[in-house]
C-alpha cells in the first residue's frame, strides 16, 4: 500500500483482503453503518477493523434492528387502528421537519437520519436521487457526514441492482475514512527529498497526492495546486541537474541565482 | 480485453503475491481480474465527440490494473516500457478522481506508482520513472507541460507570474525561442510587479537576438536601464545591446551603450560585466580602457572560470595595445593557473604571436606546436597556420610557408582566409607562378570587404604578365571603390601599365565599348 499502515484506520492487509473477496468491504461497512446511531453525534470514525465476532453482533444488531422498523411500518396497514383516524407512523414520521432554524450541519444530519428510514423502508430511489447531489458538494458535508452518505448510496444502488455504482461509492466511503498524511505534511516530505536530489522520488509523492485529488476538501485546494507546482519544479531541476543544459543568460547574477 | 490480458501477460509476479495462475490458461486470468476489479471504479463520464472525462476510484489496486481499466475505458492499450516499468507498476494507488481528463488521470495514477506516461490515440504508454536515464531535454518538455497543467487548473493562483516565468526559462533552455518569447512578453504583460521582471527582459531579448531580431533584443535589454535602473542586471543588458549593436554595424549607438556601462564602472560592477566591458572595448579599439576593466575585474574575483576568460580576454588587449611584454606576461600567469584551460590554445597563440613581435621566431614556434597540442577549436587552428604560414614566410621557408597558408586560406573565417591568400599569393608571386597567384587573388575578390585588396593583387600579376588591358580594365572597375591608400596603389598602377603600353594595346575592343 502507497500509505503508512500505522497511520490508518484499516490496515493494508484487512484492505487487501477485503478488495480480493467479492466485495465483503461493502457488506462489513454498510452493516456497520447500520449500527451508528441516528442522532448521537459519533465520537470516533466506524471501524470496519472489527473481529468477525463482532462483525457477526454488528450484522445480527442491525438486522434485528431493521426487522423491527420494518414490522412497525408495516403494522399500520396490515391492521389499520379502530379509530381510524389516528395518524399513522409513516405519515407522522421522520419526514416531517422536527427542528426549526436548524443550522446546515443539522439540517445534513436530520436529511441522513430521513434517509436511513427511507433506506430501511426500501426507497432506494429516494435515498439516489437526494443524497447524489449532497455527496457531489465537497463544501456541504463534514467527513462523517459524507461517508454516512456515500454509504448509503452505496446501499441504495446495490439494491437497485447497480453493482458498478454501488461499488464506487463503496470505494468512496473507505477512501473517506482512511488516514492519511495532511496534503501540507506531504507536500514538506516531497520538498526534504526535492532538497536531497530525490527528484524522482519526490515526484512520486505528490502524484500520489494528486491521484487522489478529488478526496480532498476545499479547504486542501490550495495545496494540491501547489503540488501541481512541485512536480513541475522537480522535472525542472531534475533537468538542470544533469548539468547538460545551457546556462540561462543572466543566471550568474549573484542576488537571484535563477 | 485481449490488450488487457497481454498487458498482464507483461507482468512479472511480484514477490508479496501469490503465485500467479499459468499464464497461458485465459479463463483464469480473465477470472483473476474480475476478482481485482472489486478494488477499483473507472468510468468514462463524458459524453460520444467530447473530450475524455473519467471518474476513477481505487483503494491500494496495483497501478497496471487501474490503468489497463483506464485504457480500457477509453477504448486504449495499455503498453509498459521494459525494465523497471512492469515491477513499479505492481504498486498500488489509491486514486480519488471525479471528471478528470484522460491524460491527467494517467499522469497521476502512473505517477504514483513511479512511471511516466504518454497518452496517444491508440495507445497509454507507461515507462520507470528514472532520473538517470531521462534526457534532460524529456525533463524539460515535462516540466513545461506541468507548468502549463498549473496554470490551467488555477489562472489566478499567487505564483502565477513564477510559474510563466519557468515556463519561458524552461523554453529558452529547451531552444525553443519563439515560444520563449511569448511568454515572457505575456509575463511583461500581466505581472509588472513580478520580483525577477528584470531578468525576463534580458532573458527576452536574448531569445530575441537567437531569432535574429535585434531591434527587438536591444528593445528588451534596453528597457530593463528605464524600468529597473538599479538592478544589477542593467550594464550586462547594455552590454548586451552594445554587441547587438555590433553585430548590426551601429557604431555610433553601440558606443554610447558602452559609454553608459563604462561611466558606471565607478560605481562598482560585477566581475562579469567588466570582463565583457573590457571584450567589448577592446573589440571596438580601446585597448587601453580594456585593460583597466579587466585589471579591475581580475582583482575583484576569484572564480576560476571568470578570471580564466578575463586573463584571455587582457592578453587579447594587450596585443591590441601591442604590449607584447605584457601579454608574455599575462599568458603565462595563465598556464600556470589553468593549464588546461578552455582557452588555453588561445593564450599559445597569443604567446606565439607575442614572440614573433619580439623577433623570436623560434620561441614563437614552440609556442604554436604547443596549441596545437591543445585540440584547438578550428578558429585557433587555422590562426596557428597562418601564423606559422607567416613566421615560415618571413623566415625565407617558402615552400612551408606554402603549406600553411594554403591551409589557413581554404578556412571558412574570412579575416584569416584573407591575410593567408594575400600572403600566399605574394610567394606564388615571389616564385614567379603568376597564375596560381591570380586564382588566389581571384578567391580572395568573393571575400567581402576585400574586393579592392584582391583588384590590387590582379592588377599587379597582370603588369607582371604584361597584360596592360586587363591591369587597366581591372583598375577602371575597381577605382570607384577604393580610398585613400588603395586609390592611390591603383593609380599608380593604371600610370604604369599606361607607360608599358604599345598603341596597340589600349584600341578599345568590342568589350570595352560595352563596359
Amino acid at each position: 500500500m502507497a500509505h503508512d499502515p500505522a497511520d490508518e484506520t484499516l490496515s493494508s492487509d484487512e484492505i487487501h483482503e477485503a478488495l480480493e473477496a467479492n466485495e465483503p468491504i461493502a457488506d462489513e461497512l454498510l452493516e456497520a453503518a447500520a449500527d451508528v446511531p441516528i442522532v448521537e453525534p459519533r465520537g470516533e470514525p466506524i471501524s470496519v477493523s472489527s473481529s468477525p465476532g463482532q462483525t457477526r453482533a454488528a450484522w445480527f444488531f442491525g438486522t434485528v434492528v431493521i426487522a423491527l422498523l420494518a414490522v412497525q411500518t408495516a403494522q399500520p396497514f396490515l391492521s389499520p387502528a379502530p379509530g381510524g383516524n389516528e395518524p399513522s407512523i409513516a405519515a407522522a414520521g421522520p419526514a416531517a421537519p422536527v427542528v426549526a432554524r436548524a443550522s446546515p450541519a443539522e439540517e445534513i444530519d436530520r436529511t441522513l437520519r430521513e434517509m436511513r428510514v427511507h433506506l430501511s423502508r426500501g426507497l432506494y430511489e429516494d435515498v439516489r436521487r437526494l443524497l447524489e447531489p449532497l455527496v457531489d458538494d465537497p463544501a456541504r458535508l463534514d467527513r462523517d457526514q459524507r461517508f454516512e452518505a456515500l454509504i448509503m448510496l452505496a446501499k441504495a444502488y446495490r439494491s437497485l441492482g447497480n453493482v458498478e455504482k454501488a461499488q464506487h461509492y463503496s470505494l468512496l466511503a473507505t477512501d473517506q475514512m482512511i488516514e492519511r498524511r495532511e496534503p501540507a505534511e506531504i507536500l514538506e516530505f516531497a520538498g526534504t527529498l526535492a532538497n536531497d536530489r530525490r527528484q524522482d522520488e519526490a515526484r512520486v509523492e505528490l502524484m500520489k497526492l494528486l491521484a487522489r485529488r478529488d478526496g480532498f476538501s476545499e479547504k486542501d485546494a490550495p495545496w494540491l495546486s501547489l503540488a501541481e507546482a512541485r512536480i513541475a519544479d522537480a522535472w525542472y531541476t531534475q533537468a538542470k541537474q544533469s548539468g547538460h543544459l545551457a546556462p540561462l543568460p543572466g543566471a550568474r547574477a549573484p542576488e537571484s541565482g535563477r | 480485453m485481449t490488450a488487457l490480458a497481454a498487458a498482464f501477460l507483461l507482468l512479472p509476479a511480484s514477490p508479496q503475491e501469490p503465485p500467479e495462475p499459468a499464464a497461458a490458461d485465459p479463463a483464469l486470468l480473465q477470472e483473476q481480474l474480475v476478482a481485482r476489479d472489486a478494488a477499483i471504479s473507472v468510468k468514462l463520464v463524458s459524453g460520444e465527440g467530447e473530450s475524455e472525462l473519467l471518474d476513477v476510484v481505487s483503494h491500494g489496486a496495483p497501478a497496471f490494473e487501474v490503468l489497463v481499466r483506464v485504457a480500457q475505458a477509453t477504448g486504449r492499450t495499455l503498453k509498459l516500457g521494459p525494465g523497471d516499468a512492469a515491477p513499479r507498476s505492481h504498486r498500488g494507488v489509491d486514486a480519488n478522481l471525479k471528471r478528470r481528463p484522460l491524460r491527467e488521470v494517467v499522469a497521476w495514477i502512473a505517477g504514483a506508482a513511479g512511471l511516466v506516461s504518454e497518452v496517444t490515440r491508440g495507445d497509454v504508454r507507461c515507462e520507470a520513472d528514472l532520473p538517470e536515464v531521462a534526457a534532460p531535454e524529456q525533463a524539460l518538455a515535462r516540466a513545461i507541460d506541468a507548468y502549463r497543467t498549473a496554470l490551467l487548473h488555477d489562472p489566478t493562483r499567487p505564483d502565477a507570474p513564477r510559474l510563466r516565468f519557468e515556463i519561458g526559462n524552461a523554453l529558452y533552455q529547451l531552444g525553443d525561442f519563439l515560444e520563449s518569447v511569448s511568454a515572457y512578453h505575456d509575463l511583461e504583460r500581466d505581472s509588472p510587479e513580478f520580483g525577477d521582471l528584470p531578468f525576463a527582459y534580458f532573458r527576452c531579448g536574448h531569445a530575441h537576438a537567437q531569432l535574429g531580431d535585434e531591434v527587438g533584443a536591444q528593445a528588451q535589454w534596453l528597457a530593463i536601464a528605464e524600468l529597473f535602473p538599479r538592478h544589477r542586471l542593467v550594464a550586462a543588458a547594455r552590454l548586451a545591446a552594445v554587441r547587438s549593436f555590433r553585430r548590426q554595424k551601429d557604431e555610433v549607438n553601440a558606443s554610447l551603450a558602452l559609454r553608459f556601462v563604462v561611466e558606471g564602472m565607478r560605481d562598482g560592477l560585477a566581475p562579469e560585466d567588466l570582463i565583457e566591458a573590457g571584450e567589448l572595448l577592446n573589440e571596438g579599439g580601446s585597448s587601453e580602457r580594456a585593460v583597466e576593466a579587466l585589471r579591475c575585474a581580475l582583482r575583484s574575483t576569484s572564480d576560476p572560470e571568470l578570471e580564466e576568460r578575463g586573463l584571455t580576454a587582457l592578453a587579447r588587449a594587450q596585443a591590441g595595445r601591442r604590449d607584447w611584454t605584457g601579454v608574455i606576461a599575462t599568458a603565462d600567469g595563465y598556464v600556470k593557473r589553468h593549464p588546461d584551460g578552455p582557452r588555453a590554445a588561445e593564450i599559445e597563440w597569443l604567446l606565439a604571436v607575442a614572440h614573433r613581435e619580439l623577433g623570436d621566431p623560434f620561441t614563437a614556434l614552440l609556442a604554436l606546436a604547443r596549441a596545437r597540442e591543445l585540440r584547438p577549436d578550428d578558429r585557433i587552428e587555422m590562426k596557428c597556420d597562418l601564423l606559422e604560414g607567416q613566421i615560415y614566410a618571413e623566415s625565407g621557408l617558402a615552400e612551408r610557408a606554402q603549406r600553411g597558408l594554403a591551409r589557413a586560406g581554404a578556412c571558412d573565417f574570412p579575416e584569416i582566409a584573407a591575410p593567408a591568400l594575400a600572403a600566399h599569393a605574394r610567394l606564388l608571386i615571389d616564385g614567379g607562378q603568376f597564375e596560381a597567384a591570380r586564382r588566389l587573388y581571384e578567391r580572395l575578390t568573393s571575400l567581402p570587404d576585400h574586393e579592392v585588396e584582391a583588384a590590387i593583387g590582379l592588377a599587379e600579376v597582370s603588369l607582371l604578365q604584361h597584360n596592360r588591358r586587363l591591369c587597366l580594365a581591372v583598375v577602371n572597375e575597381t577605382l570607384p571603390h577604393a580610398t585613400g591608400r588603395e586609390r592611390d596603389r591603383l593609380l599608380e598602377l593604371a600610370l604604369e601599365a599606361l607607360h608599358q603600353a604599345t598603341p596597340g594595346d589600349l584600341e578599345p575592343t568590342e568589350g570595352d565599348h560595352e563596359r
